[in-house]
């Protein structure tokens, strides 16, 4: 009935007004003849991957990431809903929160490139010198909330993050841009796309220089050994602002030929400065510096025999972090012995070399009525092949000794030891379409590993067609997260010592997804989720061990509505409770709620508008943490666009913390940075680029 | 005469990438035939007619390309002095009426109705809703193919939306859908993407209608199949009129040529079963996408 009425009125309205609708010659523009730009890469050879297991995923896109005038990763992923983006006091290295998971070193989540992840094996994150992504070269960002092992293997925990760079099509021609703004931040980028004697051919360079935000923190781990009256010290430098200027250059190659690709990259990181400190204790002169490598080539063969795609890839990582750090202020003293004074500061300088080779094959197998079924193999050698360090103190128990000048300690102390792991692997997936709507994907990766052993993870995705506009999925999955060499193998370090005896963290997570397709220009996606997460692993007391449990549950809910054809809003909002079981209490430090909205406006065809508002809430302090909840904050961004003002010219200026917003990221437990972590104030960035065909 | 060489000027619009790889594509489909010794020229907003036609005087090609849709009263005029053969436009039954040669964007139905033949082979009749001006050569041409291959095309001739949504309507409703598709058209003054659409689509799932389309942007939407532009071969087809009509024969306009599907498999599921699973990797591009939210 209500369908019928809904016709009747279509007809009723055509009637009316059908000149309205009457046939138009602007259809003949391209996007008339094609719809989508999607289109014009499939017709031009783009290649395209194979679906992987349903999951509660996101994808970010080159052409949203420049709207709303993101220059690092960072602020795209904070847009996406369960994902807050924090920072540690070390460096400022990100933190990506998801679903109320959190660590310092932020080894839950899987950050990969092109499919092949960066992650460091000696904290299982993206190292100390991470020094942020730029933009310019990244085609787009897929996200998956929840468990990713299935398909994955190690650390796709809370989440994984895979970066898609750009291919000779997405590149017009040659490309320049640079872009200028507060901080003395300076950015210069040169892209070309391309074909070289026959090759696809993409490259890309990005080169950073900046001063870094500057704002203050009015007191540090120093400040409280300066108030302990027994040391006798004064010799904090807070209060001072952060520190965090650096240098890189983002260099990557990609070649490709029929079946054939090959990539190659290069980052550098040079004078990044330690944030708060690593000892969060302010260092105004320490330095991290780093070289990444890293090289693949892949052959993808979709057409030889009917019904098989066949995949094998090689890659390689190499990255290696340089630190030059002052752990502590000139004039510190741990004991209150004036012979344990250190006039120059706790001196340490970690060296950390480390390279990773991975052989992957997998192919997709159509060949059965209803069953798409892929199965890979592969392996993985991850060798921390170099540790060097020089320091000038010896550890004894909580206090730091002195020993009168830097001395190279590689040989006879150093923190950690040169180890090698290696992985073997093996999945098999189908996805099953067993009923008319219905399809169970189901999933099941074993890893052995040369240190702990092995591991099986599952995965399970029931899909229900629900009708025209919605579908329901049922999901779960099991995932873990390998240890880490700092967690395996540290050693002369009191307060962290490694247990070469770690089982993996595990985790289970549960979820209910619908995506709802209103009408044509308004989609809603919603969630609900709840997991377990087992065998944590801490220094607990100074030792690593299994001991941690955490459960969490929560929701999530994104809208996308394209208001007219010059009017886009999007918005999410998510929200999650995690306990920390050890303590029965908040798992801490991650929002529990969070709100994001952004509206894209085309004043003209050479003008358009980008703002968008995040607002973070309630953030709790782990368990003996004293200080009140960290308050609440909302950033507002608007970003000015001119596309096209003058032949292949592309102008733009952002407001970044338009209302010059005071928002604190969480300082660790119980509170040495007594008033948290200080982002950026507002902030103006200018930028133009130029095609050359 | 096989071995005379023609001078063709091909003129296609400026473009940013993605797009203009479309136009590089085709004119890279066009050098393909050896005997036609070519020039480009990209024309833009800011470009006069009166230089465009006056650099056609100099050179006298013995042809020109005519690349897009747009810049209509400069293709006018080039039309009045030289033969010209159009691409990488919508060409309807008034391109025919006034005599122009050239391929248009809608993909050849034949094609189309084979590909859903694979997927499908009970379909015994098509439907279609169109206005005859516009796009009865098309449909004539769907109708001649189609005997042979024991489909029926069921035409439904309408003039403007009100009629054309009564048809659909009925269609989707009272159809035999075990054996029986629709076909929707690309470029149809009885046809509207915003407010029929959705309606057509959402009747469909409801009564498990099949839908085809020549719009690939409908497949997004829920339509079971069509056609991506196959850009080489457009050129090659364009070159292969071109020759044509330069040996003095009588040319029409030609229909796409494209063998690259786009299908949606959220769809296909819902129609039970009805896709051959092989078929799946040897698809251009299958929908639902990883939900998107941008």
């Amino acid at each position: 009935m209500k369908k019928t009425i809904a016709w009747l009125l279509l007809i009723i309205l055509f009637s009316f007004g059908t000149t309205s609708y009457a046939f138009n010659g602007d259809d003949n523009t391209l996007e008339g003849i094609y719809g989508d730009e999607e289109y014009i890469y499939i017709a031009t050879g783009r290649k395209q991957t194979v679906s992987q297991a349903p999951a509660v995923a996101s994808i970010i896109s080159a052409k949203t990431i420049r709207q709303i005038g993101a220059r690092d990763i960072d602020e795209v992923l904070e847009t996406i809903p369960g994902l807050h983006v924090s920072y540690t006091a070390g460096g400022y290295n990100p933190i990506y929160q998801i679903r109320g998971i959190s660590s310092n070193v932020n080894s839950q989540v899987l950050m990969l490139i092109n499919g092949i992840p960066i992650t460091n094996i000696f904290t299982g994150d993206r190292s100390q010198a991470w020094g942020g992504m730029p933009v310019e070269n990244i085609s787009r960002i897929e996200v998956i909330r929840g468990p990713g092992s299935a398909i994955y293997g190690a650390d796709a925990f809370a989440g994984t993050i895979n970066i898609i760079t750009k291919n000779s099509t997405e590149i017009d021609g040659l490309e320049i841009g640079a872009s200028a703004g507060s901080f003395d931040e300076y950015r210069g980028w040169l892209q070309y796309g391309g074909s070289i004697a026959g090759w696809d051919t993409a490259f890309s360079a990005q080169v950073l220089d900046t001063h870094g935000q500057h704002e203050k923190i009015e007191n540090d781990f120093q400040s409280a050994l300066d108030a302990n009256p027994f040391l006798n010290t004064n010799a904090s430098l807070a209060p001072n602002g952060v520190t965090l200027g650096r240098q890189s250059l983002d260099t990557r190659l990609d070649i490709s030929k029929d079946t054939w690709q090959v990539r190659l990259g290069y980052q550098s990181r040079r004078k990044g400065e330690t944030g708060a400190g690593l000892f969060q204790a302010i260092d105004l002169t320490g330095e991290v510096e780093a070289d990444r490598y890293n090289a693949d080539i892949t052959y993808l063969n979709k057409d030889s025999i009917e019904g098989w795609e066949f995949k094998a890839q090689y890659s390689i990582f190499n990255s290696i972090t340089r630190s030059d750090l002052v752990l502590l202020p000139p004039g510190t003293n741990t004991t209150g012995l004036p012979i344990h004074t250190f006039p120059n500061g706790v001196l340490a300088k970690p060296n950390i070399y480390e390279r990773h080779n991975r052989l992957d094959l997998s192919t997709f197998y159509t060949g059965i009525n209803n069953h798409d079924i892929r199965v890979g193999t592969g392996f993985h050698h991850q060798d921390q092949y170099k540790i060097e360090e020089m320091k000038n103190y010896v550890p004894f128990g909580a206090a730091l000794i002195p020993l009168g000048s830097l001395m190279d300690v590689t040989d006879t102390a150093p923190f950690n030891q040169e180890k090698t792991r290696k992985i073997y692997y093996g999945f098999i997936q189908d996805a099953w379409d067993f009923a008319p709507d219905w399809t169970l994907t189901a999933g099941l990766r074993y890893d052995h590993y040369s240190d702990f052993g092995s591991t099986v993870n599952p995965r399970l995705a029931l899909v229900w067609q629900t009708n025209y506009r919605l579908t329901s999925k049922l999901l779960y999955g099991r995932s873990f997260r390998a240890p880490s060499f700092a967690e395996q193998f540290n050693i002369n370090n009191p307060v962290a010592v490694g247990n070469p005896d770690l089982d993996p963290e595990v985790i289970d997570t549960y979820e209910l997804a619908f995506d709802y397709a209103a009408t044509n220009d308004l989609k809603i996606g919603f969630n609900i989720f709840y997991y377990q997460i087992d065998d944590i692993i801490r220094f607990d007391p100074t030792t690593a061990n299994n001991t941690g449990k955490q459960t969490g549950h929560g929701l999530e809910m994104e809208v996308n509505w394209k208001a007219t054809d010059k009017l886009a809003v999007y918005g999410n909002y998510a929200y999650q409770s995690s306990e920390d079981k050890a303590t029965s209490s908040d798992a801490a430090d991650a929002p529990q709620q969070q709100m994001y909205i952004r509206a894209n406006y085309d004043l003209s065809p050479i003008w358009s508008i980008n703002s968008q508002f995040n607002h973070v809430m309630d953030r709790q302090r782990a368990s003996g943490d004293l200080r009140s909840d960290i308050d609440d904050y909302s950033i507002v961004d608007l970003t000015l666009r001119a596309k096209e003002f003058s032949p292949g010219y592309e102008f733009a200026i952002s407001a970044r913390n338009l209302f010059d917003e005071d928002a604190r990221e969480p300082s660790l437990a119980p509170g040495a940075i007594t008033n948290d972590l200080p982002l950026a104030g507002r902030g103006l960035f200018i930028e133009l680029r130029k095609s050359l065909h | 005469m096989a071995n005379t060489t023609f001078n063709v000027t091909i003129f296609y619009p400026e473009a940013r990438k993605p797009y203009s790889t479309f136009f590089d594509a085709i004119i890279d489909g066009i050098k393909d035939q050896p005997h036609l010794n070519l020039q480009t020229r990209s024309i833009n907003k800011s470009s006069q007619e009166s230089d465009v036609l006056q650099f056609l005087q100099q050179k006298n090609p013995d042809l020109v390309i005519l690349l897009g849709g747009g810049f209509k009263s400069l293709q006018e005029k080039i039309d009045a002095s030289f033969k010209t053969v159009r691409g990488a436009s919508f060409l309807s039954g008034h391109d025919i009426n006034r005599g122009r040669s050239g391929v248009s964007m809608s993909p050849d139905p034949i094609l189309l109705f084979a590909e859903l033949k694979k997927i499908q082979p009970t379909i015994k009749e098509i439907h279609v809703v169109f206005d005859p001006t516009t796009n009865g050569w098309l449909v004539q041409r769907a109708i001649e193919s189609t005997a042979k291959n024991g489909i029926t095309i069921i035409p439904h001739e309408a003039s403007n939306l009100q009629q054309s949504a009564l048809i659909y309507k009925k269609i989707v409703r009272n159809s035999d859908h075990t054996k029986s598709a629709l076909w929707l058209l690309h470029h149809d003054p009885t046809f509207d993407s915003k407010s029929l659409l959705p309606r057509i689509l959402s009747d469909a799932w409801k009564y498990k209608q099949v839908v085809i389309s020549s719009n690939p942007s409908h497949v997004r939407r829920g339509a079971l199949l069509s056609l991506l532009p196959d850009n080489q071969q457009i050129g090659k087809d364009l070159a292969l009129t071109t020759i044509r009509l330069l040996n003095g024969q009588k040319v029409n306009i030609m229909p796409m040529q494209s063998s690259l599907v786009v299908a949606n498999l959220r769809t296909a599921k819902h129609l039970s079963n009805i896709i051959n699973v092989k078929q799946k990797t040897n698809f251009a591009l299958t929908y639902p996408r990883v939900s998107a939210n941008d």
